[in-house]
């Protein structure tokens, strides 16, 4: 067993007690992935033997390379040689009461921050960065900050973010940046990457966004919360005219009435409204988007990115919902943030008991709020604590402010007064085994608890409509969790899987988010944040908003590719960008998918081709023709289908609204109903199909060039 | 062709400055490329059979193909089952009994033949791995993402032993096998509960470990083919550019990628210099996303003489494999059974074969190759190598592979020549119908020795050139006393060769 050390004190390497790698000769097959990754240089290759070999004496014990290597002929023994981090913990200092300042301090001083910055690696291939939703350059910015260039390091993270002292508060970053630390994957305690990140954020301005040449595009954001901020923030900086329509009277979105001032106070996301209105961000207060008028701005707009949230309150099915007292945690939250603090603060609730239904992260935050308007609280969550939505951090940081936290708790029923008032609730408690299943209530447990006021804190959810078809513009269902088609090597390589394999697969899941949030669920329509794939974090959604931005100006840029491709003199006219995919299944597929490619080329067409185990899904934007091939297989008596791969891989694609595509398959016998089976699945994902062609195995030729002909007529006509 | 296509890699780092800013944040060392051309020019094959004219699009189509594997070890798979199936149900002359029938006469003599020539063919087509494999993977053919079983990795301190453990599997397996009568062959159900100890012995470890730590280094045979194997003519799957595949960003034939699983041998194709351990499952040549890797062809006994990096447990292992063959030879001679006997009665061990002269004998010859290799180094003055554990008595133990792999395969031919008939007898006689050439043999006992020695003949010849060619190579650069190193060695190997070689003569076709 590999025995790793937890350092108390930084190891003493003169005495003996630093690291010791170990190289399995039998297995180590030179690839390098550990030598390219170890942050310290500590592995070279013997090129004699052709195997690594290490240097035990700059080894910090990171164990990078254990974790990269593919087939597992290194491992590390011995201490991590890092100064041990000393987090602060939240302590609850003086009487809670009124109190708006922020409960989670910072670094005091650039010292303190930069010893911290001390710690940070610098790994080659940094987990932390795929930890980070937004992937900001975390080993960039510490370097930066750490050798006192905190312009610099603000302006390597304006690159991936337009809220960084927000996030850099409201992150969890045990299950981010911090949670993949290369130190934390190798059971030691993280750099405090979000501490940093906010001591840059704190002491700098942010560089003021300056657009390239106008592109001419006029683009509609729903929604100024962290979505449409990213957004607005990525498409002003192509030099796009962006609206932003927001349903309140003032921007910010869940920053402004979601998240209490003790945690995020308004000077850390205000300065960014400001910067983007400088830019030219036009702002329309109290003017909502409803699903069923968002089809209008399109006749306005070039194209539409929908930030609208989920802002629909989840309701429990009790009885006395409709008692006085009983609110949800939205208007809750609004009202208390606009008392605590506020000049004219009056504790609201004092002596008041308040059941907060709900043990999530916004329960909590109502929770600690009522202890500042003067009452007490008792929050409660069906659940086992083990599988609880909420922060761990924040559910400590609550019960230390003295929130009653109940889990495996629920409410029955709420009992009122003659007035209509709510007095009492039948509390139950509940039975949890599994995460994967329901609790079950247990009957004949209920006690009855009396309270004053009810906040219901239960989640929210998308408003009603914008997923229906029937609606103007229909969001569609979220995109499926784990519905990528193959982990990227590339993660794989990091060592991140290796690491944390379930926090990388969370992570792997965000990614897989925020690269689908570039593609359009309708023609011209963009859906992100909350809205798209149901509650989510502050940093996610700038993340989309940021990608969506990407995908669009990607989409209108008719020249987008042109850079990248080879360019000859004896080609035609370039006329745009064709990328051929096919399902790999076959020689003779790959053959049409070149005949096919050359065919177009000739004609002025850029071309590209891929086999969709390969594909980079972010290829097809800016592509303006997309043509897909499959092998048909099966018998021909038994009825022939596109090939399995084919059938599994494709339905993996992102959405291909506005999008044109042709199809092909290339069959022996008989195509039977392959080609319309194949197409299906184009059709369905929002694809407009130019044309469907079979060719045949035995003149994939002649009739590669038939079917490019068809292409080009139907394109054309 | 005209197309003007562009590398997809290369597209997405292009618009990766768009949209994935993970990659502006990845800042990896330059990987080492010093030394390349020098480790691997003596190793790295010239001819790739998947552009051959003739048959390469065909190959290539094969290889591609999922099935390709599956084909190979089904017919096997389902031959090893009737084997277990007749062995238990059979009948109990075990001539007349499929069972032992095929496996003792005609299976072992085959596998030599396979490694001889091609290196790890048995291996892509062996019934013990692929069912594993199939519980494993939990499909027949198909590239699942999730597999069956704990997954663990081989303890470090076992995997650090590379082939040595399954070398000792081996003595051990042999010396049941000599123990219980097996391959004599006994009755039936042993050759049957062999075969299924085997079976269940691969399926746990499939189940217990990753890809296939049980080929790699549990399997009694996986020493025996890795050193005999190399005398083959097939190099296995190399990558056709190694600075393609050093440069490579996703390393999918390491870890798996869409269409193939991760090398299940632990071998990169980018590194490998020897056929010891390319399983030939094809693997790599599926998941490689660049089309970088071919099937290779190479001149016999390039994997014993050309690698740069020899391998301490191919070295022990050969010794030990010669070790036990020579014993399998003397042991066959009148004057050697009274010796057992005298032992056993000393040591109140049942019968045949005596542990203590099994595994004395065994390492006797290890101490032999040892102490001539000792002597060589003290004639030619070889100084020794920093760094390379025992590195003159790995260099002297690569070059016996031809007489070992060539000692094992003469071994076998008394049975096949005097026994192989009677496999067409026992397909057949459970159908009642009896060929008559049950006692027909192929050739008598003096020719069968003939070729025998004529066998060994060949090997002492390879054993030879392959001493002089590794003693031209590295010997003589570090000795003080060139030429009396070469001569040391070249009438070393001559002497070790021509032993084993006339044993075979008193031995008159001994089965």
């Amino acid at each position: 067993m590999v025995s790793i050390q937890t350092p108390t004190e930084p190891a003493n390497r003169s005495s003996g007690a630093g690291p010791s790698v170990h190289i399995l000769k039998d297995r180590c097959a030179g690839c390098q992935e550990c030598v390219i990754r170890c942050p310290a240089g500590a592995l070279s290759l013997d090129s004699e033997n052709w195997i690594a070999v290490a240097d035990d004496s700059l080894c910090v014990g990171c164990r990078q390379c254990t974790r990269t290597c593919p087939f597992s002929a290194i491992y590390v023994e011995g201490p991590m040689m890092v100064t041990p981090s000393h987090p602060t913990h939240y302590e609850v200092k003086g009487p809670l009461l009124g109190q708006a300042a922020e409960v989670l301090p910072g670094f005091s001083s650039f010292a303190e921050m930069a010893k911290a910055a001390e710690r940070c690696l610098q790994c080659p291939d940094p987990t932390c960065v795929k930890g980070c939703p937004t992937h900001n350059d975390i080993p960039g910015f510490i370097r930066a900050a750490h050798d006192g260039d905190l312009e610099r390091a603000r302006e390597i993270l304006s690159l991936t973010s337009c809220l960084p002292a927000t996030c850099s508060r409201v992150c969890d970053w045990n299950t981010q940046c911090q949670g993949s630390c290369s130190w934390t994957l190798a059971g030691g305690d993280a750099v405090e990457i979000g501490k940093i990140e906010r001591f840059i954020a704190d002491n700098t301005t942010a560089p003021a966004i300056a657009p390239v040449a106008k592109n001419g595009l006029k683009v509609a954001v729903v929604g100024s919360g962290p979505g449409g901020f990213g957004a607005a923030y990525q498409l002003l900086k192509a030099g796009t005219q962006v609206t932003v329509f927001e349903r309140d009277s003032e921007p910010g979105g869940i920053l402004r009435w979601g998240i209490p001032s003790y945690v995020l106070p308004s000077q850390a996301w205000r300065p960014t409204v400001e910067d983007l209105r400088k830019a030219g961000v036009e702002f329309k207060f109290n003017e909502g988007v409803e699903p069923a008028s968002a089809a209008q701005l399109l006749k306005e707009f070039d194209a539409v990115i929908l930030a609208a949230g989920a802002a629909q309150p989840t309701m429990p099915r009790i009885e006395g919902l409709d008692l006085a007292g009983v609110e949800d945690a939205t208007a809750f939250l609004d009202a208390a943030k606009a008392q605590i603090g506020s000049e004219g603060f009056r504790p609201t609730l004092t002596g008041k008991k308040v059941l907060v239904l709900g043990a999530g992260n916004t329960a909590m935050d109502v929770a600690r709020s009522v202890l500042r308007l003067g009452g007490t609280s008792i929050a409660i969550d069906w659940m086992d604590e083990r599988f609880a939505r909420g922060r761990p951090d924040e559910i400590a940081d609550a019960r230390k402010e003295g929130v009653d936290v109940r889990f495996l708790t629920t409410v029955s029923k709420l009992v009122g007064d003659s007035s209509g008032h709510v007095v009492s609730a039948e509390l139950l408690t509940t039975t949890h085994t599994s995460a994967d299943t329901l609790p079950t209530v247990n009957a004949g447990s209920g006690k009855m608890v009396d309270v004053d006021m009810v906040v219901l804190a239960m989640g929210y959810r998308v408003e009603e409509g914008w997923r229906s078809v029937s609606t103007s513009v229909s969001i569609g269902t979220p995109p499926k969790k784990g519905g990528y088609r193959l982990i990227d090597r590339r993660w794989l390589g990091s060592g991140f899987f290796a690491g944390k394999p379930a926090l990388a697969a969370l992570s792997y899941d965000r990614e897989h988010l925020r690269v689908e949030s570039a593609f359009p669920v309708s023609d011209r329509v963009w859906a992100i944040g909350d809205l798209r794939i149901g509650p989510s974090t502050v940093v996610a959604a700038m993340a989309q908003g940021m990608s969506a931005a990407r995908g669009l100006l990607a989409e209108h840029d008719k020249n987008f590719w042109r850079d990248a491709m080879s360019t000859s003199s004896d080609r035609p006219t370039y006329v745009g960008s064709a990328l051929i995919v096919h399902d790999g299944a076959g020689e003779s597929v790959k053959e049409a998918a070149n005949y096919i490619g050359e065919s177009l080329w000739g004609s002025g067409w850029d071309i590209k081709t891929s086999d969709i185990a390969h594909l980079d899904d972010l290829v097809i934007l800016g592509t303006d023709l997309l043509i897909f091939g499959t092998q048909v297989q099966g018998p021909a008596i038994g009825g022939v289908h596109p090939s399995r791969k084919a059938r599994t891989q494709f339905p993996t694609l992102p959405p291909l609204h506005g999008k044109k595509v042709a199809t092909f398959v290339v069959h022996s016998l008989s195509a039977g109903n392959a080609k319309q089976e194949f197409t299906e699945q184009f059709s369905s994902k929002g694809a407009q199909i130019l044309s469907a062609g079979q060719i045949r195995g035995r003149s994939v030729a002649q009739d590669s060039q038939k079917f490019a002909a068809e292409v080009l007529h139907a394109l054309y006509k | 062709m005209a197309q003007k296509s562009i590398d997809t890699q290369v597209r997405s780092d292009k618009k990766s400055e768009l949209n994935n800013p993970i990659l502006s944040s990845i800042r990896l060392r330059e990987p080492q490329q010093v030394g390349l051309k020098e480790h691997f020019v003596k190793t790295d094959p010239g001819i790739d059979l998947t552009e051959n004219r003739l048959f390469g699009r065909f190959l290539k189509k094969s290889l591609h193909n999922r099935k390709f594997q599956f084909f190979l070890i089904l017919p096997n798979q389902i031959i090893f089952w009737i084997v277990i199936a007749t062995g238990i149900f059979g009948i109990t002359d075990p001539g007349r009994n499929f069972g032992p029938a095929i496996t003792w006469y005609l299976w072992f003599a085959m596998v030599f033949v396979l490694m001889a020539v091609i290196g790890r063919a048995w291996c892509a087509m062996c019934p013990f791995g692929g069912f594993g494999e199939w519980i494993q993977r939990r499909t027949f053919f198909q590239r699942t993402q999730k597999s069956l079983g704990l997954g663990k990795k081989l303890p470090e301190s076992w995997a650090g032993h590379g082939l040595l453990i399954s070398s000792i599997v081996f003595v051990i397996l042999t010396f049941l096998e000599e123990f219980f009568n097996i391959a004599g062959p006994g009755i039936p159900i042993a050759t049957s509960i062999m075969v299924l100890s085997i079976v269940a012995f691969a399926s746990l470890s499939f189940l217990l470990f990753e890809r296939r730590t049980f080929c790699r280094y549990l399997c009694p045979l996986s020493s025996v083919i890795a050193t005999a194997g190399s005398m083959g003519s097939v190099a296995g799957f190399r990558s056709k550019d190694r600075n393609v595949c050093l440069n490579c960003k996703t390393k999918d034939c390491m870890r798996g990628g869409e269409d193939g699983f991760g090398c299940p041998w632990y071998t990169w194709p980018g590194s490998a210099d020897s056929n010891a351990f390319c399983g030939l499952c094809s693997e790599c040549f599926k998941s490689c996303p660049s089309d970088n890797i071919g099937l290779f062809v190479q001149k016999p006994l390039t994997s014993v003489i050309a690698p740069t990096r020899r391998r301490f447990d191919i070295g022990i292992s050969v010794a030990i494999l010669f070790g036990l063959v020579l014993y399998q030879q003397y042991n066959a001679l009148s004057w050697f059974g009274g010796i057992d006997n005298w032992l056993n009665s000393h040591i109140n061990f049942p019968h045949y074969p005596n542990p203590v002269d099994y595994l004395g004998g065994i390492a006797l010859a290890v101490g032999i190759v040892w102490l001539g290799v000792m002597g060589v180094q003290k004639l030619g003055g070889l100084r020794k190598i920093a760094g390379q554990k025992s590195s003159w008595f790995v260099a002297f133990a690569y070059a016996l592979i031809p007489i070992t792999g060539m000692d094992y395969f003469a071994r076998q031919l008394p049975k096949f020549f005097k026994h192989v008939v009677r496999v067409p007898s026992a397909v057949v006689s459970p159908l009642g119908i009896h060929l008559g050439i049950y006692n027909v043999r192929l050739l008598t006992d003096p020719r069968i020795v003939t070729v025998q020695v004529g066998i060994m003949g060949l090997g002492t010849a390879l054993t030879l050139w392959s001493t002089y060619r590794i003693a031209k190579t590295d010997i003589q650069l570090n000795a003080s006393r060139p030429k009396a190193a070469l001569v040391g060695a070249m009438v070393f190997a001559l002497a070790i060769s021509v032993l084993a070689s006339i044993l075979y003569i008193p031995m008159h076709a001994a089965s």
